[in-house]
């Protein structure tokens, strides 16, 4: 008796042979193939594509809000990232629609510190712009501000209280304009008064300046004769912080120095205080206004001859301390005044009521260059200190504090806003430098490397289903000529 | 607050200056010892700060009651005297307020005796009104602030005339507020050598008045 297995026909058990060992091949090859796939070792070089979303540091309005107090979507995916040990060997490649925040262009910094492969693709279409915001110090302006921009498209410049309107015209000598392929232009600016935050935008990238330099320090120049009213304005401002310079003449040959004295210039002194009537050098106390910084005429100095044209209002005659007013609830009225007659550019901006019921102008301040000049009237204002109630000493510091800061400039009021990040002024420059230059496109070969989401990470699966395919075609060759 | 003035205070009128208000030198009256045993002292001080100075100066000095609120009118003060020193609860209020709001006081032990009565009195009463009192190191601003002193206060021909305690002091002492001298206390006696009239220095082959030049410039600028 013959079995079927002998008269079946050479070719269909060639053709059941080869699937089978075909099948057992596959298979041993996915086996492998999906070993190697779970070996660190093997997943060097490997690419993550991630989307970190839609968030940036620019809009559509051209006004940027301030970054959220929270953590922002992008912050949790690369924290994911970082927290993902997985992926501590791929390179992570960001395809960016707009510029990111600050505050991720921080994290990516800190991740490629760290080890971490990153790149990023440049989809946002973002202009390399950057903003620079100094003070001036020059007679005609006190600040500053140049943009550096590509050519295309308006520039609009917005500070704290909207959009800036004193730009004016781009004066011709500050326009630059580059020969490279892609061109940038320059544009300066000299504005007489602003507010941080600055921002510069063109179509979506903005560019931001949160911390105006202050150049005016904590530093004043006190001119006197000495005696108990210098003696006593040099001691509140001390106890209020400032940093006092002054030169006493004592004689002919004789001076005495408070602080390091040196020469009137605003990037040492934020102002200077007059009390006497004495000789001074009026041209330099001009200059030094025009070029912004603040002056103080107090008492006797509204007399000084050649300060005359910078003084905001004129001293007539002495209107007489009222006796034991010094320990009133009006200290002001038992000290000496001047009557001041207000000149035609300068604005009060303090009346006291006088001896007689009606109120008297006693602090004055006129705008000059880009500097302020305030005129108090008050002499011998150290008897407020001595001779006043207990809480005197504590007035007569703060009078003389407020009198100082009304001649300030703004510049030294400029206090860094909480959480900025330097590389606001030019965000694009600050991500390529924290981040890399970015990619042209989407790194193919690298995708098709065994990424979680390529083709590679799918052969062994395809191996397996094919290992099965072969399986079952010779199984069922096997059946339909009858042989289990 | 009490604004009477003291009927013994001499009348020292309140007159608009169109320049910078007359220096005037006040001899602090206190109720116990002798605050008047030196004279001569202020018109000699006084002398000296118009001689050697530009400073605009009041050519007669004050008496001033410390129990007086007008007291505060004048920032430096000089006090002296042989006997102990006891101040009165109003004397100890003034002085305690005219210190806190920037006064200076200049105390001169005229017995420069460290054993004497006025130098332990006084040091107590001292403390108590300004706090404890601290060796003034000689290279302080004092004594440079106007003449040269480099090795510190100047010794005086009273030191060791035979009276007192026969030592020579190497340097004054101090209490300081916000880095500036509130009370200066000296044991050299200053009070007996600058005890002449001041028509007397030109037999003075160098004036020793001129410690008093610079304490006043110190009060005045400082």
């Amino acid at each position: 008796m013959h079995s079927r297995v002998d008269t079946a026909p050479s070719g269909r058990l060639l053709f059941e042979r080869l699937a089978r060992a075909l099948a057992f091949v596959v298979l041993g090859a996915g086996v492998v193939i999906a070993f190697r796939a779970h070996r660190g070792d093997d997943r060097r070089g490997v690419s993550r594509v991630l989307n970190l979303g839609s968030a940036s540091a620019t809009d559509t309005a051209g006004q940027v809000a301030d970054p959220p107090a929270g953590t922002p979507r992008e912050l949790e995916v690369l924290l994911r990232v970082v927290q993902d040990a997985r992926m501590a060997h791929d390179t992570v490649v960001l395809p960016l629609d707009a510029l990111p925040v600050s505050r991720v262009r921080a994290a990516m910094g800190a991740m490629q510190l760290a080890g971490q492969r990153l790149r990023w693709v440049d989809r946002s279409h973002a202009t390399g712009l950057a903003l620079s915001v100094t003070r001036s110090a020059t007679p005609r302006a006190a600040y500053d501000v140049r943009v550096s921009r590509p050519t295309t498209g308006p520039l609009t410049l917005r500070d704290a209280g909207g959009l800036l309107d004193s730009i004016g015209v781009a004066l011709p000598a500050d326009l630059l304009a580059t020969s490279t392929r892609r061109a940038s232009v320059v544009n300066g600016w000299r504005i007489a008064s602003l507010a941080a935050p600055v921002r510069a935008a063109v179509g979506m990238s903005i560019a931001a300046q949160h911390d105006v330099q202050a150049t005016s320090p904590r530093r004043v120049l006190v001119m006197a004769q000495p005696g108990w009213e210098s003696k006593f304005t040099i001691a509140a401002l001390e106890e209020l912080g400032w940093l006092v310079d002054g030169t006493l003449r004592l004689s002919p040959t004789g001076v005495s120095t408070v602080g390091a004295p040196q020469r009137l210039d605003t990037a040492r002194y934020a102002a200077v205080v007059v009390l006497d009537s004495m000789a001074v050098d009026a041209a330099g106390l001009r200059r030094f206004v025009m070029q912004g910084g603040g002056l103080l005429l107090s008492g006797d100095a509204l007399r000084v001859p050649s300060l005359a044209t910078l003084r905001p209002a004129r001293a007539t005659e002495v209107r007489n301390a009222t006796p034991g007013a010094l320990l009133t609830s009006s200290p002001r009225q038992g000290l000496d005044a001047w009557e001041l007659a207000v000149t035609t550019d300068a604005e009060p901006v303090l009346r006291d009521t006088g001896s007689h019921g009606h109120d008297e102008v006693v602090v004055v301040a006129r705008r000059l260059g880009a500097g302020r000049v305030v005129a108090s009237a008050y002499r011998q204002s150290w008897r407020w200190r001595m001779e006043g109630t207990d809480d005197g000493i504590t007035d007569h510091r703060r009078w003389w504090g407020r009198l100082v800061a009304l001649t300030v400039p703004e510049g030294v009021q400029v206090v860094p806003a909480a959480g900025v990040w330097p590389g606001d002024v030019g965000p694009y420059a600050d991500l390529v430098a924290l981040a890399g230059a970015p990619l042209d496109s989407l790194p193919m070969v690298d995708r098709a490397n065994g990424g979680s989401r390529g083709f590679g990470g799918q052969v062994p699966a395809i191996l397996f289903v094919l290992a099965a395919v072969l399986l079952l075609a010779e199984w069922a060759s096997r059946r339909l000529r009858g042989v289990r | 607050m009490n604004t009477s003035r003291d009927s013994r205070l001499p009348h020292v009128p309140h007159v608009p200056h169109a320049g910078v208000e007359p220096f005037v030198f006040a001899t602090a009256q206190y109720e116990s010892g002798d605050w008047d045993s030196a004279p001569l002292v202020p018109a000699n001080v006084i002398d000296s700060v118009a001689r050697y100075t530009s400073l605009p100066v009041r050519p007669q000095g004050v008496i001033v009651p410390l129990a007086s609120e007008a007291a505060f009118q004048y920032p430096l003060l000089y006090l002296t005297g042989h006997l102990p020193v006891r101040f009165t609860t109003r004397e100890a209020d003034i002085l305690t307020r005219y210190l806190t709001r920037g006064g200076m006081l200049f105390v001169d032990d005229h017995n420069h005796d460290v054993d004497g009565a006025f130098h332990k009195t006084v040091r107590e009463e001292i403390r108590r009104v300004a706090g404890p009192l601290a060796p003034l190191p000689n290279s302080h601003e004092l004594y440079r602030c106007f003449f040269r002193f480099d090795d510190g206060p100047p010794t005086t021909s009273h030191e060791m005339n035979g009276w007192g305690d026969n030592l020579v002091h190497e340097h004054l002492d101090a209490v300081l507020r916000d880095s500036r001298i509130s009370v200066l206390y000296s044991n050299k006696d200053y009070s007996s050598e600058w005890s002449f009239h001041p028509d007397n220095k030109r037999f003075l082959s160098i004036d020793n008045t001129k410690f008093g030049v610079n304490l006043v410039v110190y009060a005045l600028t400082r």
